[in-house]
Parts: structure tokens; C-alpha cells; sequence
């Protein structure tokens, strides 16, 4: 008897005692909770989780979902260590394939990825998507959609033809000439702003220029010299900016259309959530 | 019921960033903050050309611009970017930059290709027209 | 084997019961955490609470702490989100009242007056919030006093015997406030006036002078038939100055009525004892 209330004892204190420790905080039940704010998109507190977990037992999928969660949280340069350092683990592969795809995500620089080549992936489904990720980036530094013979290969027909659009536009982007713009302000006051599409810049620049203009000349005309010197000063003043102007609106013309494809492509990329296979995303319901 | 709960839930991620980053406490403060003019009437120059036009714009909006009402529709105003040009150019490049805001603050027509600012302005800041921009934060 | 039978029953029995003190354990440990202004941390312990409790006891408690928290951290949008979850998830008529005061208070704050004023008129129709009108007479309240509505306030805190104070404050303000429309008034009539009635000594003799020089030259040129310089003068110059004096009547009246607000709302903040949002 005496054996059973020490033995009720002993079952019931440590867990008083450690019970942070002890029952909440063990690592399975940290595990569960931290894959649970993973799904929530709690992506800091998921990852101090499995941090803590990860402190107690190293496992490779910790690291990799610790990996995940800096990524989702845009901390592309912490996202990239930890890919790269669990490129030789059990998750090698996915490792690599999202290490590439921080990467193109982070400065926009492809050279790594398209030196690169599939082989390296044994898994098909991680090859196809290394794959789309190489000619994405192969697409954005202007290849056109006949140098990229796999294209076909590694897209579904109808998207094949999206993506062989987007190569076009982006090895033959929609330009204006800055200069020409500039030049063709100079013959008319206003035209270069509307051969960059800035109708209604490009109409008051010739309205105004025209009207300080046209008042110089009726004041030379009745030999008002001064008043005429000075309307064609202002219209001279103005052509001067609108000349400039023009220029500058067909450079920011053409970094809009590059910022606009741009966007419009990595949105569509998202769209079809091409580079990240769906069992790598967890198993959120 | 139901619904609002099933709305709450799905809404959910669309604020999760807050946690992305740790926060600290935080008071809100009762007062409003007022959208002041950012125009500063401080004379201080790097050198003496730069205190001459500094001088005239300020005369300017003394007896003038803070007189005259509102009229022009851009952040920063039109002597305040002509400032600003010069200074993150040359004079040269400054003027014809001005020259060009000039026109654009007659223009009537369509003007939906400037982002607005909580000021109720369009804006318009000088970066986006220098030469030396490579990559202006367009819109 | 009788022992080790005696220890499996044992273990079975006492199960169910160790895991409450656990939750309850979890609970003190993340109202701790935000007695010790520890917010995003007592957020993740509210919320390790709420994922192990199955059955949901402590629901309405973890969203109200989180809530709290995000209150704290200025958070408001999440705050009010989490207060929604506890309101939902309250069991008494006391619990449901604390919460829906809650995301009242964080409304004011945000300043979203016609939704408050929705909501206090829903609380007020309803049959179980019959006792309470008082304390929702006193947020709606400072619902108007955070809209800028000083006059509708101190009629509010009028109708409450406690809060007096505050009604006091509100009809001090009230009284204190230049009106924008008098200011501009003022201006119509004289330019500059408006100016002067608000303390813009410098501006309003200012605009006085130049409305006086373009309504002069704009006369001069009149009389003296010059119409096509008449009617320059007078557009460009005369117009663009006396539209100016108005503007300026209008936003320096704005202005120190603006600044009043802030520095009652201020001194409201730091200074007032009774319950505030």
C-alpha cells in the first residue's frame, strides 16, 4: 500500500513539475504545432518551432520546413543557406530545386540556374520543374522561343503557347527610341511625348509652346520687339523641357513595359505554381 | 453566423504578415496626425548658389505660393521640384526639368498615370525624370 | 504482474486528469507572458493553447488574450479579428458584452464611427444588453469625441452621471473652436479677415495687400478701358489672390481646430483615469 501511494506519487509529480517541458513542449507535440502555424501562414512562429525541435533531434524535413518558412517570408538570402547547406540530405533534391528557386527569386541574376543542368535531379517530377525554372530564366534574359527547343517538352500544349508568347515579347520588347522622341519634339512641340503614348502631355506641350509662340510673333508683327523676345523666350523655355521631357517619358516608357511584362510573367509563373511541387507545400488542408 | 466564422477563418492569412517579423509593444496615440506642408523655409546651403535659390524660393512662397492658394496638383510642388532638380542634377538638367513639370501642370487632359499620395497630390518626384535614373520607381 | 497491472490502471485513470492541469499550466504561462508585456510571445502560447485544447475550453480565453496582445502591439486589425473569434466562441451573456465593448474600443481607435455607431445601435435594440445602456452611452461618447464631434460628445457624457468630466472637456473644446465657415465668411467679405480671426496676422495682411493692388489695377484698367488688361489682371491676378485669402481662412481655421483636437486628445490619453479605449 505504502508502494502504491509513493508510486501515485512519482507518476503524478514530474509531471506538475516539468510540465512545460514535459507535455505541450515535447518535441513530437512541438512538431504538430509548429506544422500546424505552417499551414496557418505563421511562418516565424512555425519556424522558431522547429527550431527548438530541430535544437533537440536534427532531422533533415525540419531543416528543410525551416527553410521553407524563410522563403515564404521573403528572407530569400537565410532561405538560400539553409537549402544549399541540405542539398546532400535525404531532401537533397527538393533542397536544390527551391535553392535555385530562391535564387531566381532573389536578384534576378539566372546565370546560376542556366549553367545548370536537369541531370542533377533524379526525381521526374523535380526535374521538370528545375526544367520550367531554367527556361523562365532562360526567357527573361531574352532568349528567343526558337533557341529554346525544350519548351515544348516541359509544358502542356495550350501553356507551351503562353510562355512561347512571353519569350517573344521579352526577347522583342515593345521600345521607344528616347532620341527619336526627343528629335521629333524638337520638329513639332509635343510629338515626341505622343509617339510614347503621353497624349495629353503631348497635346498641352503643343498647345502652350503654340500659343507663346504664336503671341511672339503677333507682337513682332506689330513691332512690339520686347514683348515678342520675350514670348519667345517662354516658348523657346518650354520646347527646351518638352524636348527633354520627351526624351525621359520614352526611356520611362520603355522601363514601365519591361517592369509590366515582368510582373505580368512572374504573376502568371505563380498562377500555375509551376517550380514547387504540391507535396513539397505540406500537407495543409 | 456560420458564414461570418467561415469568412473570418479564410481571412485570416491575408494579415498573417504581421507575425512575419517580432513585434514589440506598441501605444496607439489618440491624436491625428495632420498632413503638413513639407515645405521647408530653412535657408541652410551647401554652397553659396545653393543659398541664392533657396532664398528666392523662399521670398517666393512668402509673398506669394502661401498667398495664391492651391494651385498645383503635384508632391513636391512646382518650386519645390525645381529645387530638388538642381540639386540632384546641375542647374542645367534642373531647368529643363522644371521647364517639362511646367507643361505637365497645364496639362487638362488625363492624368490617371500618376499614383496619388496621402496628401491627395499626384505624384511626381524629380528621381523619376533625371538622366543619371536608371531605374526610376515608375508610378 | 499485480503491480504492473496496478501501474497500467493507474496511468490509464490519471491520464485525463493531468491534462487538464496541463491546459491550465499553458493558460498561466501565456497570461504571464503578457502580464510581462511579452505580447508576441503571449500570442504564441495562446495560440499552443488553443491547438491542444481539443475540447475547446479555453477558446473564448486565448482568442481574448490574443486579442489583447495585437490591442497592445497596435495591431488593431488583427486585434479586432481575434476579439470577433472570441465573441463567437463566449458562453456567458458577460463574456459576449466584454468582447463586443472590445472591438467597440478598437474601432474608436481606428476611427470607424459609422461602424461603431452600427454597433452600438445593434447592441442597444438588443433584449440582453437592456441593463447596459449607460456603458454604451459613454463609448458612443467617445466615438464622437474621436470624430471630431465635441458638441454631440459633451450631449452624450451629459446623460451619464459618472462621466461628467469628460463632458466638461467636450463643451471646453466646443467653445474654444474657431469656426471654418465665420473664418470664410469673414474672408468673403474682407480679404485677410478670416486670417486675422485666427491669429494669421502675417498672412492676412498679406493677402489684404495684394487683393487691394489687383483690385485696384484690375479698376485702373476698367475705367481706363483697357478691358483685354482689365480682364487679365483680374482673372490671373486678382482671382487667383482673393481664392487664396479663402483657401487660407478656411485651412488655418482647420488647422488650429486640428491642433485643439490633438492636444485634448492627448492630454485625454495621459491624463484621463476613467476607462478610455
Amino acid at each position: 500500500m505504502r508502494r502504491l501511494v509513493f508510486l501515485i506519487l512519482l507518476s503524478a509529480s514530474p509531471s506538475n513539475l516539468f510540465s512545460q517541458e514535459s507535455e505541450l513542449f515535447t518535441p513530437e507535440k512541438r512538431k504538430a504545432f509548429a506544422d500546424y502555424l505552417l499551414c496557418e501562414k505563421d511562418y516565424l512562429r512555425a519556424s522558431e518551432e522547429y527550431e527548438a525541435v530541430n535544437n533537440v533531434n536534427q532531422n533533415d524535413s525540419l531543416a528543410y520546413n525551416i527553410a521553407l518558412c524563410n522563403l515564404k517570408m521573403n528572407e530569400f538570402e537565410k532561405a538560400k543557406n539553409c537549402f544549399f547547406q541540405l542539398r546532400n540530405s535525404s531532401l537533397g533534391e527538393e533542397s536544390k530545386l527551391l535553392y535555385f528557386k530562391t535564387s531566381y527569386l532573389v536578384n534576378q541574376n539566372f546565370d546560376e540556374i542556366a549553367d545548370s543542368s536537369a541531370s542533377r535531379f533524379k526525381k521526374e517530377e523535380l526535374k521538370t520543374s528545375f526544367m520550367r525554372l531554367k527556361l523562365a530564366a532562360q526567357i527573361k534574359s531574352g532568349m528567343t522561343a526558337n533557341e529554346l527547343s525544350s519548351l515544348s517538352n516541359n509544358f502542356d500544349e495550350s501553356d507551351a503557347k503562353i510562355v512561347k508568347g512571353f519569350a517573344e515579347n521579352f526577347a522583342h520588347p515593345k521600345r521607344k527610341s528616347p532620341l527619336a522622341a526627343a528629335l521629333f519634339s524638337a520638329m513639332v512641340p509635343g510629338a515626341g511625348k505622343i509617339y510614347t503614348k503621353n497624349y495629353g502631355d503631348g497635346i498641352t506641350s503643343f498647345i502652350v509652346t503654340g500659343l507663346f509662340a504664336f503671341l511672339s510673333y503677333d507682337n513682332f508683327r506689330a513691332h512690339h520687339n520686347t514683348r515678342g523676345w520675350i514670348f519667345a523666350g517662354t516658348a523657346a523655355f518650354f520646347n527646351a523641357g518638352n524636348i527633354y521631357g520627351s526624351y525621359v517619358s520614352a526611356r520611362n516608357y520603355n522601363l514601365e513595359r519591361e517592369e509590366e511584362l515582368n510582373n505580368e510573367f512572374d504573376s502568371y509563373l505563380n498562377s500555375k505554381n509551376y517550380f514547387v511541387p504540391k507535396e513539397i507545400e505540406g500537407n495543409c488542408k | 453566423m456560420k458564414i461570418v466564422w467561415l469568412s473570418l477563418v479564410f481571412s485570416f492569412s491575408l494579415f498573417a504578415q504581421t507575425d512575419w517579423q517580432r513585434w514589440q509593444k506598441s501605444e496607439i496615440n489618440y491624436t491625428e496626425t495632420v498632413n503638413d506642408s513639407e515645405r521647408s523655409y530653412s535657408l541652410h546651403a551647401d554652397d553659396p548658389f545653393e543659398f541664392l535659390l533657396k532664398t528666392a524660393a523662399v521670398t517666393y512662397w512668402f509673398f506669394i505660393s502661401d498667398v495664391d492658394g492651391d494651385n498645383c496638383p503635384f508632391d513636391p510642388s512646382c518650386s519645390s521640384f525645381f529645387l530638388e532638380s538642381v540639386k540632384a542634377s546641375n542647374i542645367f538638367e534642373g531647368t529643363l526639368m522644371f521647364a517639362d513639370r511646367f507643361t505637365r501642370d497645364f496639362n487638362v487632359f488625363n492624368r490617371s498615370n500618376y499614383r496619388i499620395t496621402n496628401k491627395r497630390r499626384l505624384a511626381d518626384p524629380p528621381e523619376k525624370y533625371l538622366l543619371s535614373t536608371v531605374r526610376p520607381k515608375v508610378k | 504482474m499485480k503491480f504492473g497491472k496496478l501501474l497500467f490502471l493507474l496511468l490509464i485513470l490519471l491520464k485525463p486528469e493531468f491534462a487538464q492541469p496541463q491546459l491550465e499550466k499553458q493558460w498561466a504561462y501565456a497570461e504571464s507572458l503578457f502580464a510581462q508585456e511579452k505580447y508576441f510571445n503571449a500570442i504564441t502560447e495562446a495560440k499552443r493553447l488553443a491547438f491542444f485544447d481539443t475540447a475547446n475550453q479555453y477558446s473564448f480565453k486565448t482568442n481574448k488574450l490574443i486579442g489583447e496582445s495585437y490591442s497592445q502591439g497596435g495591431k488593431l486589425a488583427e486585434a479586432v479579428h481575434y476579439f470577433t473569434k472570441a465573441e463567437i466562441t463566449s458562453k456567458t451573456k458577460a463574456e459576449l458584452f466584454a468582447t463586443k465593448i472590445e472591438i467597440i474600443k478598437v474601432n474608436i481607435l481606428r476611427r470607424a464611427f459609422s461602424l461603431v455607431n452600427h454597433q452600438l445601435n445593434e447592441m442597444e435594440k438588443d433584449e440582453r444588453f437592456r441593463t447596459d445602456s449607460s456603458s454604451l452611452q459613454y463609448w458612443r461618447g467617445w466615438n464622437y469625441l474621436f470624430h471630431d464631434d465635441w458638441q454631440k460628445a459633451a450631449e452624450v457624457f451629459a446623460k451619464i452621471d459618472s462621466a461628467a468630466t469628460l463632458k466638461n472637456i467636450c463643451e471646453e473644446v466646443q467653445k474654444k473652436k474657431y469656426s471654418v465657415s465665420f473664418a470664410k465668411g469673414l474672408s468673403v467679405v474682407l480679404p485677410g479677415a478670416g486670417q486675422f480671426y485666427t491669429g494669421n496676422y502675417v498672412s492676412g495682411i498679406l493677402s489684404l495687400g495684394w487683393n487691394v493692388l489687383f483690385g485696384y489695377l484690375t479698376v485702373q484698367a476698367f475705367s481706363a478701358e483697357r478691358v483685354f488688361d482689365g480682364m487679365a489682371i483680374g482673372t490671373m491676378l486678382w482671382l487667383r489672390f482673393y481664392n487664396g485669402n479663402l483657401t487660407n481662412a478656411e485651412k488655418f481655421a482647420e488647422e488650429k481646430n486640428n491642433i485643439l483636437n490633438n492636444e485634448t486628445l492627448d492630454y485625454l490619453q495621459k491624463n484621463y483615469q476613467g476607462l478610455k479605449p
